[in-house]
């Protein structure tokens, strides 16, 4: 398929998702969704949102993929301080964006009308302060910021700036988690009591390293200087889901981690095993590894009525309606024929898994992350001028809570969420 | 080939017992609603149920009638053989 192919069937994903946006009850009531009630833009240049990209690793590879599809935005500048990554941009734009490796170079262009930050975690508050003083709307990946003064600073400089912010939390335009808040606020599981969440993976989490001196500059993941590891890069996603259902910030957390598998110099935890705390007694049980994948990854929202599995995208009743009586009948007949009978067996049946099928929460077109739909929503969001309520939030709200979680287990004590903070 | 002549005795009884077996399962799922205190719709809602479970208990019920037949035709034979 050529790119014009590609644009022209980008162009109408945007109008039914303009007519989708605006004919849906779930998505009116949340305000991040009204950017993408606006039409497609036209062919005109004027149309365009001009965007530059800061980071161009492979998220950042992703992102501009993704926003080259988009016929409203033209990526009209670049900027990677690591060379394979700065000519892979250049590849990427065929040479028609400018290329920086310095990103205060780019943010003196003029005619840009924002930025895209996918560059690693320490990175993100000064570059998100230089962008909201250089007069530019903000993108940035998550997590926001590397500590609690981070936020503070980052969200002043946006309230200052009075300018345009996303934040790279995808599930909030991801179809199966909007479908779950409709079940939640519905009541139809009842009061939210506890959520679990967890994210296994069976890798190093190591990129290859073309000279032992970038190892510190290409597996940053791995290093506190530079990052808090799985907590901003993984748990943050599940923190902001669980801080927007449950509509508040956890209060305080505790847990533990540890090196006990990847022991290659790393210097942050392979495994970490948590608790938040959040208003009403409500708790999230939150655990990462890279050393195991059978159970992936899951945010569980339980509640007395049932239970909403986030990724798989599914919701199970716990008193699930009966089944017809014949069929009732039928399975009994069946359990008295071929089941054994217990001779001196437990007087008990143990509480195991309920091998319930469970229902799909979304049965649309929308199947992607959300990735693709955020940045649309804020590509219109430029282009109308409009604000994107509740993005600094969200961003703050989920970033912080992993920053919580990444204290707690090095300082070995419960961290009380930073009241004191203005964001 | 030798040709089978199924006669129209033989498919009126099948038809017969077919019917005792939709008859059999139509009671069985009034039964089941009462014992298990479901809707009266079941009546309705579940009859493609029902037709299954007549097929199910027609084609169960061959192999008895199979076994009686076969009996039948073992007692038939012994008898022919004593008179003659």
């Amino acid at each position: 398929m050529s790119l014009k192919e590609i644009i022209n069937s980008r162009r109408d994903f945007l109008k039914k998702l303009a007519v989708f946006a605006g004919s849906s009850t779930v998505l009116s009531g949340l305000p991040w969704w009204s950017p993408l009630s606006a039409q497609p833009p036209g062919d005109s240049p004027s149309d365009r949102v001009r965007l530059g990209i800061i980071g161009v690793g492979s998220r950042g590879r992703r992102l501009s993929l993704l926003l080259l599809q988009n016929p409203g935005v033209e990526i009209a500048a670049v900027c990677d301080d690591y060379e394979p990554n700065y000519q892979r941009a250049i590849e990427i734009t065929d040479g028609k964006a400018k290329a920086f490796y310095d990103y205060r170079k780019l943010l003196e262009m003029q005619d840009l009308d924002a930025v895209v930050i996918a560059t690693p975690l320490f990175e993100h508050a000064r570059m998100c302060i230089d962008a909201f003083q250089a007069d530019k709307h903000v993108f940035c990946e998550k997590s926001l910021a590397y500590n609690f003064e981070e936020y503070e600073a980052i969200a002043r400089a946006y309230r200052a700036s009075g300018k345009i912010f996303q934040i790279g939390f995808q599930r909030l335009y991801a179809m199966p988690f909007l479908k779950a808040l409709e079940y939640v606020k519905s009541g139809t599981i009842g009061d939210i009591t506890q959520i679990r969440a967890y994210w296994h993976r069976n890798r190093d989490w190591r990129r290859e390293v073309p000279s032992p001196d970038l190892e510190r500059k290409i597996n940053w993941r791995h290093y506190r200087e530079y990052s808090c590891g799985l907590m901003t890069e993984l748990a943050s996603h599940h923190l902001q889901v669980a801080n927007w259902y449950l509509d508040a910030y956890p209060l305080s957390c505790v847990g533990y981690g540890s090196i006990n598998y990847w022991k290659d110099g790393r210097e942050l935890y392979d495994n970490v095993n948590l608790v938040y705390k959040y208003p009403d007694g409500v708790q999230m049980v939150y655990d990462s590894m890279i050393s195991n994948r059978r159970y992936g990854l899951e945010i569980q929202i339980m509640g007395p009525k049932g239970t909403i599995e986030g990724e798989t995208g599914k919701i199970y009743a716990e008193f699930p309606p009966e089944a017809p009586g014949i069929v009732q009948l039928i399975n009994q007949l069946e359990r008295d024929i071929f089941e054994a009978i217990p001779i001196g067996g437990p007087s008990w049946a143990p509480d195991l898994k309920k091998d319930t099928k469970g229902t799909y929460l979304a049965d649309n077109d929308w199947s992607g992350d959300g990735t693709d739909i955020q940045l649309v929503a804020f590509a219109n969001a430029v282009r109308a001028g409009k604000p994107i309520p509740g993005m600094m939030k969200h961003a703050c709200y989920g970033g912080i809570a992993a920053a919580m979680g990444q204290f707690a287990m090095e300082q070995n004590r419960e961290i009380m969420w930073p009241e004191h903070l203005d964001i | 080939m030798k040709d089978f002549i199924i006669k129209g005795k033989t498919i009126e009884r099948e038809l017969k017992v077919l019917l005792g077996c939709a008859v059999f399962a139509y009671l069985l799922n009034i039964y089941a609603i009462i014992k298990h205190g479901t809707s009266w719709a079941e009546l309705i809602t579940m009859l493609h149920y029902v037709v299954l479970l007549a097929i199910a208990v027609y084609v169960f019920l061959w192999l008895p009638r199979l076994l009686i037949k076969l009996i039948r035709l073992l007692f038939k034979s012994r008898r022919s053989g004593e008179s003659s």
